[in-house]
Parts: structure tokens; C-alpha cells; sequence
């Protein structure tokens, strides 16, 4: 069982990561005498791919290159392409509601009673606890949300500004600031440990039926002031150094592709460096007409097809880009190195969509590409188109290759072979 | 029936309901043994098909289900059981339970002394006999087998079911058509039966736990409480986590969430709200000053530039600026000389006219922030003729917002040039805006520092300092004790945020948390910060609360507030209450029409409506731009502006509630009105309008509103509409359809019509027996597009150049109008409608249901809870004492805050 370390042993941890030699052209947290540790990265292109231009006719170690395919096709060896995977019950209340339980496998998301459950990510993050600065980062092309939910089913607010994301993570703060920042974490843990006194004083106004409502309250009061205290041990520890310029913020939102491309040049700075170990990034944009020659109408009007030929061109245009930011992704998860191996082995990288046909809005027989992590890739494997096994069977598969112990999660019922 | 097979699944004999008394069941959430809510209009929307998949839950397949005359009533029904009495305990199952301890035994203890109802011979048992029993016995495949079902009304899970069992009796769909029907003095009988034990059992509950648990705020209403509390104003909620989307309101306090991620925001919130509210910076410069586009060397670059270069679109005459673009870069204020210092309330005033106009052209104000990429549309005015026009709006801003004017609905010139191919812009011919002046005052403020902070941090004076120490322009002029000074403020933002008095040992916890900033004579401002910022994520401000049974009067005043103004009480709310004036009925009549009388009731019809009808997701699908060109912010916001004026008008003038299926008024702009073409509508002002006679409008079925939030993206489906009429003005959900059914491919190639597509719904009996009541709504809406725009024909998309021309609107109507819209159909009960006039007609004869879902829906949002069984009692009561004056909207109101209900905890 994995413990959360103590302000202490972070302190004392700290040493080794400075005295670390540089390797390559970063600062790796682990050189030739350390096990590197396994990763988990989740990447969700929120509107599908269009599916004829993704999946192969043909299965196995000699699937034919489709269109799409055909992008990313010198990481062949590197990635298995699944289809006839998905949640089951997904029929939500809003049809993009899908997008809340990619992670979760929550049935019927957004219909009365729906509460979510725990993303796959955070079971991971758990797992790791304090190890890292981040136990976890959520990263989104254009907005907050993220896809990672807490152990309440709370979302975890995703970062979508990169230059914010490589200050918090690479930028050394000066002493004044903090100064400042201890000041505020001081503040914050006061403020709370007044307000759970408050509770003597609340108890007695409340009814049995309160306590539910007051006591999650509470417990959130001091898992808060944990955090808190967590953040405030990692303020002493130096942050890694990393030889790449703080990344400029795209302000346009059309700039879809340029957005997401800078959020997932961060993902291998942020692995390598083991500032986290679980990454989930969205990239979606409802709105926004993406500044791509040869598209004039919006991401998310295009995936609406209605089978008119001149709209789907134009989403395969877009499509096609998202892909070609997915294949530099693997390119540079597979350049670094540690260890004698390549990052990219040392990091399960699920790719895909909570939708398996954006002008259905079907969540069925979703687009998932495993890379990485070590497994034997290479090949196309089509589950059953009508009785689609569940993804969350492979996510079990996933947990494991990170290290954790279990033979469920979700709607699983067993690991996903292949 | 009467054998039990032996070859049955095992997963299908077994679990129909969980062990009683099992400890995990009695904890936690909402499946608190004594926690009896859920059965209300809530209770029947069936939710999460089979919970979970493996061999707990009895997963349901038709093919399993025994021969019955309409396989698919079984089918429906096991899933409504499924939901109400088995997904909560699987889910919990599921989740470890934490707090099982001593309230845990308590249940446990009263459940065992629970009286257990004789299980024959009671007025029951006749029924069941002959009419229930041999489908739901012990070998029954649904969820229901009264051989295992005890009269335990006391018990949650089987008080639930008993719930479910009298509403498929008293609404006649148990026993099922085709089977044979009970004697009517036997199902009279048990019905009554049922009815007295259950509302017994549910009024038990409520007397002895509250009917609501505490509720915490939404994070609107938190918004909400910041703004008038320090006031302060602008958009807080996004720093709080999205409320949980659990299909009912945010303040149903079974659904709420809480978490750390909670708590850091709230208390990343509250520092921002206090960083607003005390502005002790340079004075800003108040006076009103000129946005001088005229002379700004910005807008000059553009007018130079080529128009290859992104210039070109914009000119000079000898007084004004002329555009002719709609949102443009070349006019934000920030780069053009002015962005706000501080926050505060600005007013800009704007002075321009049309230019070359041909139609109608309207005027905005968008705001943009540094940080959020969309624009928001802060206002927008009509320009006719070429007369100048002076128009201001007060708005909210901060530092990192910038503010831009634009031209919108342009039309080109009349040669079908447009800007980009009609160089130099002097010369072109097309529609745009010439610009006068643009003015802009504020921070509005009588006082600097502003009255709020004075207000907040109450008796001190302020010194300027030109040394700007601490980032503060003023210091502190401390006459007093630090301590003294600190106790002052901390005690009346303490009295003002808990509505009542503060004990000195309260204030001594307080102040303990400005310590160490007072005595070390370090930075004052920040030390009493603290403890205020401390009262704002604390409990009592962020959680609605009383004692079971009557609610003392502050928690009332607290309801009510929160009710009508989705914020805190006024000062003559809460001395009413101090006074316990709330008791008498007449002030609980008279504060609610003043309440309604404010401003401030706004954010209710905004809030309630936003969920009821789901107005705040107008926004989660996009029309396509070259299908639908007319939709836009300015239409947009004219759409929302009909519904939340019409629903108000109701309320303001004590209307029939039946006016929501079908009126002969609605309310219009010129701009919705062009959209609806209806003549007469002059400028941007929503008003009443007379419908003409033989209008397809009137309603809000006819609203664009809800046309916009019914359609999937580019297309409109029945089905989403009909789901509509039937599950939010109605308050009867139909099941969701099997897990196995995906949704309609929508086509807009124009070959076939989703009519046609639907057809397969009648052939499949397990589809018809829903879709028959679900589709005919769909089908008489068929005739409004996914803008609202009424419609003979569709639009189709085929073979259009989907080519942009940017800012330039009705150029291109890119799209080919293809089949023949079918609004015609048949309800349920056999009548026949042409199209929606007929529809809405036969609908409107459903008052009495669409007042009892209006009546469940404010219960609701006003008490965080669902109807609950003890309360359709009173929801009948509501209904009876309204009926002969047709359910007017504001007397149901007055009903339910004057109703136990609402009075009670």
C-alpha cells in the first residue's frame, strides 16, 4: 500500500532530485541506478473521429493503413487500435454528456440521480499520493473542465493555459513570492481549522438528517487542509530545471490545433521530470471555427454532418490535424529516455473519444488507441460491434500496468485480452 | 406460474430487494433508511438502467421475460423499480461506507421497533390476490414480488417500492391492458389503503428528521451572496466547481456534492470577492471620458492598412467612424485608450447611426476578458433610418476586461459586393455603423475608497499616502486599539453574515485569526481580512438549516430570500423576522409580492427557468452558420428574453399557468419579431405583443427559446421535443429507451425526413408503447426549426459552397430547401391534430397537470427536496384552492409559501 509522504520525507527526498546529473537536454528525476516509474497519460478528442476514415477493414498485425491511420503510421509498433470498445448505458441527458464519464464509466450521466463516480486517472493518482509535486494534472485545449473525477465525483478543475501550467511546474519562485505563497497556504490552513470548530456550534442546531450534508462537508474541510499542507512541503522542494522556454498562450480560441499542441508538448516535460505521473488532457472546443485552411464551420457543427459530403471534408481536415499533434506526441514520448528505455514504455497512453459517432452523438463503439506502456503492439483489434465489451476492462488492464492492485474498475467485469 | 422454473438464471431469481437492516444500507446519502424522498415527479423518471452490469443487478433482456400481453409494460416497469429500489443500495454497495457509526445504530435500533403491517387480511391483500400476484410472486422476472414484499412503510427501500406499486395502480397502468382488470370497490379499497399508510409513514418522517436535509448554496446563489453582501458585482461562480448534473435543480440537497475541490474554491472565491470589495488603491480617474477612436493611433493603423492585411473595413468621415464588421479587433477599447483600473460599475454611453442602411441594423456592446476567449454580448440597440442614436448601458467590469462596440445583421451593398471585393470602404455601398462618440464614466462610486469598503471595513478612516505602501494608495488611520478596530469590523460582518447576534467568545475565535498580524503592528488591512474571509466558506452562511418541524423564522426569512432572490435576506426581511411577523399570514403574502417587486426576483426567473426548462444550456448545441444564418448573440438573447418576460408576466400579473401551453401574447423585440414575422415590432425593448389570430405563436412550445434547447445541433428530432413536453412541462417522464437503442443518424442530404425515420417506432411494440405519447408533441413542433423559425419545408445542406463572408449576414442563404414538413399526428387518446395550433389546443386541456408539475418544480427549487408522498397532499390542496381561477402563477406561489411544506423544515 502506497503512503503519502510527510512534509519530512519530502524535505529529505528533495536532496536526490538536485544532485541528480543532467541527462540529455533535461533534467530527469531518475537516472541509470533508479527504476523508472510507470505512467498513465489519457488524451480525449471530445467530438470522435469520423469513424470510416479511422478503422481498417482488415484486423490483426497486417491491418491496411486508413486515411487516418496512415498519419501516424511509423508509431505503428507503438500502439494497438481497438474498436467496438465502450461504456455501457451512456444515453445521458444532454448528448455530449458522454464527456463527463469517459474517465468514470458513470452510467446514464446527467439523468435524475446521476452522480459520478471516480476517473480511472485519480485511481492512479491515489495510488501514487505525494510522490509527485502533482499526484495528478488535468489539461484542456479551451476550457476548465476536465475529465478526471475525485473519489466524491467531484471534477478536478483542468489547466488550460500552458505557460501557467510550466510555471507552476519548472519556474523557480522567487523568495518574496514564496514568502507570499506560504503566507497564503498558512492562511488557508488557519481559515480551515477555524471552520471545523465551527462544527460543536453547528451540531447542535442540526438534525440526525443534517449530519450526511455536514459531515462530507467537514471531511472535505480536512482533506483540504491536508492538501493544503502538502502544497506547503513542496514549496521547500527546488523544482526540476528543464532546458525549453515557458510556452506562449494561444489567446484565440479558433486556434484549436495550436492549443492542443501546446498542451501536449508539456506532457512529456511534466513526466520526465516525475512532477506528476498521471496526465488526462480534453481537447475540445464546441464553439470555435478552427483557424485550419479549408475550414470555415465549427468543430463541433462539422461533426454533425448529416452525411453531407462538403461538411465531412472539412471535419477530416480537422480530424486529421488532432491526429498529426497525436503522432508528435508519441514521437517525442519516444525520443526521451531513461533508464535505457524510452518514456514512452514506461507510460500507458490511452487515446480516443467518448464518442463513437459524433453525429449520433453514439457512444458505442468508441475510437481507442493504446500506446506505450510496454505492451505487445502493432495491431487492430475489432471487439464486437453489437455487444461491445466494456473499456473499462481495459482500464483495469491499465491500472495494473501502472501497479495498482486490482481486478476491477468501473462497469469491468475482467481485463481486456487481446 | 405457479412452479418455479428451475433452469432461471440465478441472477434473475434473486435480488429484488436488498437484505433489510443490512448496516451499509443505512448510511450514506440519500438511501438513509429514513430518508424517504425520491417519490416524487422524481421518483418516476426512471434513471440508470441496470446499475450495474454484473451479477448483483438483475440486468434486464427481453427475451428472459415471461409471455405477458405487453411484454414491454414489464419491461418499463422493472426499470422503474430498478432505479428506485435497487440502484441506490448497488451503488452503495459499491461505494465503501465511511460514516457507518452511530446515527447507524439509532436507524438500526428504530427500525427494529418499526411496527410490521399484517401481511394478509389487510385491504391490500384482496388486491394482490387476485390481481398481482401470479405475475409478481417469487418467480417473477420484474422487479416486484409481493411474497417477499413487506408492509414496512417505515423502511426505505420498501416504502419506495410501495410508492411505485400505488402510482401504476391509482394511474391505471397495473394491472396491465390485456390482463384482467381488479373489481373497481377492490382497487378503490386498496388504493385508500395505500394512500393512508404511505402518506403516514412519509408524514412520520418529515416530523421527526425534517422533511430537507441542509442544503448548501449553488454556486449562483454563493454569486449571488458575494455580490450583495459586499457589494461587489461581475462573474464568480466559474471559480467554483459545476454543479453535479443529476437532472433535477442544483439545490436538491440529496444531490449536492462536496468535496476539497469545494473548499478551495470557495475559499479562492471568497479572496477575490474581498479583494473587490476593498479597493484601497490610487483614485481612478471617474470622470466621464472618450473612447477616442477617432483620434487613436490604433484605429488609424487599420484604417491604413490594405485590406489583404486585415484592414480595410473600417473608414473616417469628418465626425464618426464607420465599420462594416460585426466583432472586430480593430475597435477594443483596451487598444483604443481605455481599460478599466479597478473593478466596479461603468457606464458607456454610445452615440451612432446606421449607415447606407436598407433593413434594420443593429448596434452592440460585447465584452471580452484576457482570460476567457468567447465574448459576451452586453447589450444591443436598433438603428434605423440615419438618425443618431445616444445609447448607454451600466455594466460590471474589471481590470482584465476589455470592451469593444460592433456592427451586427449587415447587409451587403446592393450590387452583392461585400467590404472585401468593394475597396476603398469610402466607396462601398453596404450596410454599417457610423460612430459619434463613446463615452464612458465610472467607476461609479460617491466615494473613494468606494462605499463598500468603507462599509466593510467599518470605522476607519482612510489617509492618503502618496508612497503607495503595501500596493495601497490609502493607509489606515487608526484612532483606536488595533484589537478594538478589528472587533468592530469582524463583529458586524459576523452579525451581517449570520443574521444574528455573535457571542464574544465567537469573536474571540475570530479575532484569534488576525493574532499575529495585529500584535506584531504588521499590515492591519491583511490581518482583519482574515477572519472575514474565514465567515465566508463557513457553514452557517454556506448552508440552509433549521430544526425539523416549524422552521424558526430567521431559517424562513432565509427560504424565502433564497427562493425569490437566490441571495441572502434584507434588512426588513430579517427584523420581520426577529419580531416573528412571519407567523401571521398576510406579511408572508405582502413580503412575497415585495420580493417579486424587486429586481433582484430576476435571478429567480433566470434561475429557475435556466433549469426547469433547461434555458442555461441554449448554449450546449451550435446551428450551423450556413443553414441557419439568422441565429446569433443578438437573436440569442431575444429568445432567452421572451420566455424569462413571458414566465415573469405571468407571475407580475397573476396569469393562468395554463397560458405556458398556449397564450394569445407573447414578448418581442423587433429583432425576434422580424425572426417570427410578425409586423409592427419597432426596437430592441421586449414588450407585450398581441398575437395575430391564426398565429402559430403564443406558448412557450412556440418560444425559439425552447426550439433552440430541443434540437440536436443542425437538425430538430421529435423525439428530444416530445421528451420535452411530456418530462418538463408535464412533470410524466417517459422510461429512457433500452440501453441497446442509439439515437437517430441525422441526414440533412434531404432524401428522407426524420418522420420517415421515426416510422419504425410505430411498427416495433416495445418502441410504440412509449414513443406514442412521446413523438406526437415532437411531430406538431416539427414545424419550428432548430431556431425557432416556422417552417414548411426543410433546410437542406447539400452541395452548398459553405464559403464564410465574415460579419455579413443573409448573404448567402446557403442552403437548398428540400421536403415538405409533416406536423400532423395523433396523441394518445386518439386525437388527431394538423399541426401545432390544434396540438396546443388539446394540450392546454391538461391544465390541471401541466399547474401540478409547475406547483412540484417551485416546491423543489424553493426547499431543496422533491416532492415527497405526505406533500401530495398539500400540492392537491395547492391545486384545488387555484382551480376555478385556472392556477394564476402568483397565487400558486403565495399557496406554497404559505403552505406547511414550505414553512416546515
Amino acid at each position: 500500500m502506497h503512503r503519502p509522504i510527510s512534509r519530512r520525507t519530502a524535505l529529505k527526498a528533495s536532496g536526490i532530485a538536485v544532485a541528480l546529473p543532467l541527462l540529455e537536454s533535461m533534467n530527469p528525476a531518475f537516472g541509470r541506478e533508479f527504476d523508472p516509474p510507470k505512467r498513465m497519460v489519457m488524451i480525449c478528442n471530445a467530438l470522435g473521429f469520423h469513424p470510416p476514415s479511422l478503422f481498417p477493414q482488415t484486423t490483426g498485425l497486417d491491418y491496411e493503413n486508413t486515411e487516418y491511420l496512415n498519419l501516424i503510421k511509423k508509431h505503428r509498433r507503438d500502439f494497438t487500435l481497438f474498436s467496438g470498445l465502450s461504456h455501457p448505458d451512456q444515453m445521458g441527458k444532454e448528448p455530449h454528456d458522454t464527456e463527463l464519464t469517459w474517465l468514470t464509466a458513470a452510467r446514464n450521466p446527467g439523468l435524475g440521480g446521476f452522480k459520478n463516480t471516480v476517473s480511472v486517472d485519480q485511481v492512479a493518482a491515489n495510488y501514487f499520493g505525494n510522490a509527485t509535486r502533482y499526484s495528478s494534472i488535468a489539461l484542456s485545449s479551451n476550457s476548465r473542465k476536465s475529465q478526471s473525477y475525485n473519489s466524491n465525483g467531484v471534477m478536478l478543475p483542468a489547466f488550460d493555459r500552458p505557460s501557467n501550467i510550466f510555471a507552476r511546474l519548472f519556474l523557480q519562485e522567487k523568495p518574496r513570492e514564496q514568502k507570499l505563497q506560504r503566507q497564503q497556504l498558512a492562511e488557508g490552513r488557519s481559515i480551515l481549522d477555524f471552520v471545523s470548530n465551527q462544527r460543536n456550534q453547528l451540531d447542535r442546531r442540526a438534525s440526525s438528517k443534517d449530519r450526511r450534508q455536514l459531515d462530507e462537508y467537514f471531511s472535505a474541510i480536512r482533506q483540504a487542509e491536508s492538501e493544503l499542507t502538502e502544497s506547503e512541503a513542496w514549496l521547500d522542494r527546488p523544482k526540476p530545471r528543464v532546458e525549453a522556454d515557458s510556452p506562449k498562450d494561444i489567446s484565440e480560441a479558433a486556434d484549436l490545433v495550436g492549443r492542443a499542441r501546446a498542451i501536449l508538448s508539456l506532457v512529456p516535460l511534466a513526466l520526465q521530470t516525475d512532477s506528476t505521473r498521471v496526465i488526462t488532457v480534453v481537447i475540445q472546443d464546441h464553439h470555435a471555427v478552427p483557424d485550419i485552411a479549408g475550414v470555415t464551420s465549427g468543430h463541433h457543427q462539422l461533426s454533425h454532418h448529416g452525411q453531407d459530403p462538403a461538411k465531412i471534408k472539412q471535419l477530416k481536415i480537422i480530424e486529421m490535424e488532432i491526429l498529426k499533434c497525436f503522432g508528435d506526441f508519441l514521437s517525442q514520448m519516444s525520443q526521451k529516455k531513461e533508464a535505457d528505455s524510452r518514456l514512452l514504455d514506461q507510460t500507458s497512453i490511452l487515446f480516443g473519444s467518448n464518442l463513437g459517432n459524433a453525429n449520433a452523438h453514439d457512444p458505442r463503439n468508441l475510437p481507442i488507441i493504446l500506446a506505450g506502456g510496454g505492451y505487445d503492439h502493432g495491431r487492430y483489434v475489432s471487439f464486437d460491434r453489437k455487444r461491445n465489451p466494456p473499456l473499462c476492462n481495459l482500464f483495469v488492464n491499465m491500472l495494473n500496468n501502472v501497479g495498482v492492485e486490482t481486478d476491477s474498475f468501473g462497469t469491468s467485469n475482467g481485463k481486456l485480452s487481446w | 406460474m405457479m412452479s418455479p422454473s428451475t433452469d432461471k438464471p440465478a441472477l434473475n431469481s434473486t435480488v429484488t430487494a436488498p437484505p433489510l437492516n443490512h448496516p451499509a444500507l443505512l448510511d450514506h446519502e440519500d438511501q438513509c433508511a429514513f430518508d424517504l424522498p425520491l417519490d416524487g415527479p422524481e421518483a418516476k423518471r426512471p434513471e440508470r438502467l441496470g446499475v450495474k452490469a454484473d451479477n448483483r443487478s438483475q440486468v434486464f433482456d427481453s427475451r428472459k421475460i415471461r409471455p405477458h400481453a405487453e411484454p414491454t409494460a414489464r419491461l418499463c416497469q422493472g426499470r422503474v423499480n430498478d432505479e428506485s429500489c435497487s440502484s441506490a443500495w448497488l451503488r452503495r454497495l459499491g461505494t465503501e461506507s465511511k460514516q457507518v457509526g452511530k446515527s447507524c445504530v439509532l436507524i438500526w435500533l428504530l427500525l427494529c421497533l418499526a411496527p410490521v403491517t399484517q401481511v394478509a387480511g389487510d385491504d391490500l391483500a384482496e388486491l394482490i390476490d387476485t390481481s398481482c400476484i401470479h405475475c409478481h410472486d417469487e418467480d417473477t422476472e420484474t422487479r416486484l414480488d409481493f411474497s417477499t414484499l413487506k408492509r414496512e412503510f417505515a423502511n426505505g427501500q420498501a416504502y419506495r417500492k410501495w410508492v411505485h406499486v400505488f402510482d401504476r395502480v391509482d394511474r391505471g397502468e397495473m394491472p396491465p391492458r390485456g390482463e384482467a382488470q381488479p373489481d373497481a370497490s377492490v382497487r378503490e379499497k386498496a388504493i385508500e389503503h395505500l394512500k393512508k399508510q404511505l402518506h403516514e409513514a412519509s408524514l412520520k418522517t418529515q416530523n421527526e428528521f425534517g422533511r430537507v436535509p441542509s442544503r448548501r448554496l449553488s454556486r449562483i446563489e454563493y454569486e449571488n451572496t458575494l455580490h450583495d453582501l459586499l457589494g461587489i458585482g461581475g462573474d464568480l461562480a466559474r471559480h467554483l466547481p459545476s454543479e453535479n448534473e443529476s437532472g433535477s435543480f442544483d439545490v436538491i440537497a440529496q444531490k449536492q456534492e462536496m468535496s476539497s475541490v469545494h473548499i478551495r474554491s470557495l475559499l479562492k472565491t471568497a479572496d477575490l470577492a474581498l479583494d473587490e470589495a476593498i479597493q484601497l488603491g490610487y483614485k481612478p480617474n471617474m470622470n466621464p471620458r472618450k473612447l477616442d477612436y477617432y483620434n487613436s493611433k490604433y484605429f488609424q493603423m487599420w484604417v491604413d492598412r490594405p485590406v489583404r492585411n486585415g484592414g480595410g473595413t473600417v473608414f473616417k468621415t469628418d465626425t464618426d467612424i464607420v465599420t462594416f464588421r460585426g466583432a472586430n479587433y480593430v475597435l477594443r477599447s483596451d487598444h483604443n485608450g481605455f481599460r478599466p483600473q479597478v473593478a466596479g460599475k461603468y457606464k458607456i454611453t454610445i452615440k451612432a447611426a446606421a449607415h447606407q442602411p436598407t433593413s434594420s441594423i443593429t448596434v452592440s456592446l460585447k465584452r471580452q476578458n484576457d482570460k476567457q476567449g468567447q465574448s459576451e454580448l452586453f447589450a444591443a440597440w436598433d438603428l434605423t433610418g440615419s438618425d443618431y442614436r445616444e445609447l448607454s448601458t451600466i455594466k460590471y467590469l474589471r481590470p482584465d476586461d476589455f470592451f469593444y462596440v460592433s456592427a451586427d445583421e449587415l447587409d451587403p451593398a446592393p450590387d452583392g459586393k461585400v467590404i472585401y471585393n468593394s475597396q476603398p470602404a469610402e466607396k462601398f455601398k453596404g450596410e454599417g455603423v457610423k460612430f459619434r462618440s463613446v463615452i464612458i464614466e465610472g467607476p461609479l462610486e460617491t466615494s473613494w475608497p468606494p462605499q463598500r469598503t468603507h462599509q466593510l471595513l467599518s470605522g476607519i478612516k482612510w489617509k492618503f499616502n502618496e508612497k503607495n505602501i503595501l500596493g495601497r494608495a490609502y493607509q489606515p488611520q487608526l484612532i483606536d486599539d488595533r484589537v478594538k478596530h478589528a472587533k468592530t469590523i469582524v463583529k458586524s460582518f459576523a452579525e451581517k453574515t449570520w443574521h444574528r447576534k455573535v457571542s464574544e467568545v465567537e469573536l474571540e475565535q475570530l479575532l484569534r485569526l488576525s493574532e499575529s498580524g495585529l500584535n506584531a503592528k504588521k499590515d492591519f488591512v491583511a490581518a482583519v481580512r482574515i477572519p472575514l474571509r474565514a465567515m465566508l466558506v463557513s457553514p452557517e452562511l454556506l448552508f440552509l438549516k433549521g430544526r425539523p418541524g416549524q422552521l424558526e423564522e430567521v431559517d424562513l426569512a432565509r427560504r424565502l430570500s433564497y427562493f425569490l432572490w437566490r441571495s441572502i435576506p434584507d434588512a426588513e426581511l430579517l427584523k420581520l423576522a426577529k419580531t416573528n411577523q412571519f407567523s401571521k399570514p398576510d406579511i408572508l403574502t405582502q413580503q412575497v409580492d415585495r420580493m417579486l417587486a424587486d429586481p433582484k426576483h430576476k435571478r429567480f426567473i433566470n434561475d429557475f427557468l435556466g433549469q426547469w426548462l433547461g434555458l442555461d444550456k441554449i448554449d450546449s448545441t451550435s446551428p450551423d452558420t450556413f443553414l441557419y444564418p439568422e441565429y446569433d448573440d443578438v437573436l440569442r438573447n431575444a429568445m432567452l428574453g421572451e420566455t424569462r418576460e413571458f414566465f415573469n408576466h405571468l407571475i407580475q400579473e397573476n396569469l393562468s399557468a395554463v397560458n405556458l401551453v398556449d397564450a394569445d401574447f407573447t414578448f418581442l423585440n423587433r429583432r425576434l419579431a422580424e425572426h417570427y414575422k410578425i409586423d409592427g415590432v419597432e426596437g430592441e425593448t421586449m414588450r407585450k405583443v398581441a398575437l395575430p389570430r391564426g398565429s402559430v405563436r403564443g406558448g412557450i412550445l412556440s418560444h425559439a427559446s425552447i426550439h433552440k434547447l430541443t434540437a440536436n445541433g443542425t437538425v430538430t428530432t421529435p423525439v428530444k421535443r416530445g421528451n420535452f413536453v411530456l418530462t418538463n412541462l408535464l412533470g410524466l417522464p417517459p422510461n429512457p429507451p433500452p440501453p441497446t437503442i442509439g439515437s437517430i443518424e441525422p441526414d440533412t442530404r434531404g432524401a428522407t425526413t426524420i418522420r420517415e425515420t421515426l416510422e419504425k417506432h410505430k411498427d416495433v411494440e416495445t418502441c410504440a408503447l412509449c414513443h406514442r405519447s412521446i413523438d406526437p408533441p415532437g411531430f406538431a413542433m416539427e414545424c419550428f426549426d432548430p431556431v425557432g423559425t416556422f417552417r414548411k419545408r426543410y433546410r437542406n445542406s447539400k452541395e452548398v459552397k459553405r464559403e464564410r463572408t465574415p460579419g455579413l449576414r443573409f448573404l448567402h442563404k446557403d442552403y437548398t430547401l428540400g421536403l415538405e414538413v409533416d406536423p400532423s399526428g395523433q396523441t394518445p387518446d386518439g386525437f388527431n391534430f394538423q399541426g401545432i395550433r390544434d396540438y396546443k389546443k388539446h394540450l392546454a386541456k391538461s391544465k390541471e397537470q401541466i399547474a401540478r408539475n409547475l406547483v412540484s418544480q417551485l416546491i423543489a427549487f424553493s426547499t431543496g427536496a422533491e416532492v415527497q408522498f405526505a406533500d401530495r397532499e398539500v400540492v392537491e390542496e395547492i391545486l384545488e384552492a387555484t382551480k376555478k381561477k385556472g392556477y394564476p402563477v402568483r397565487s400558486l406561489i403565495h399557496s406554497i409559501v404559505a403552505s406547511r411544506i414550505f414553512r416546515n423544515r
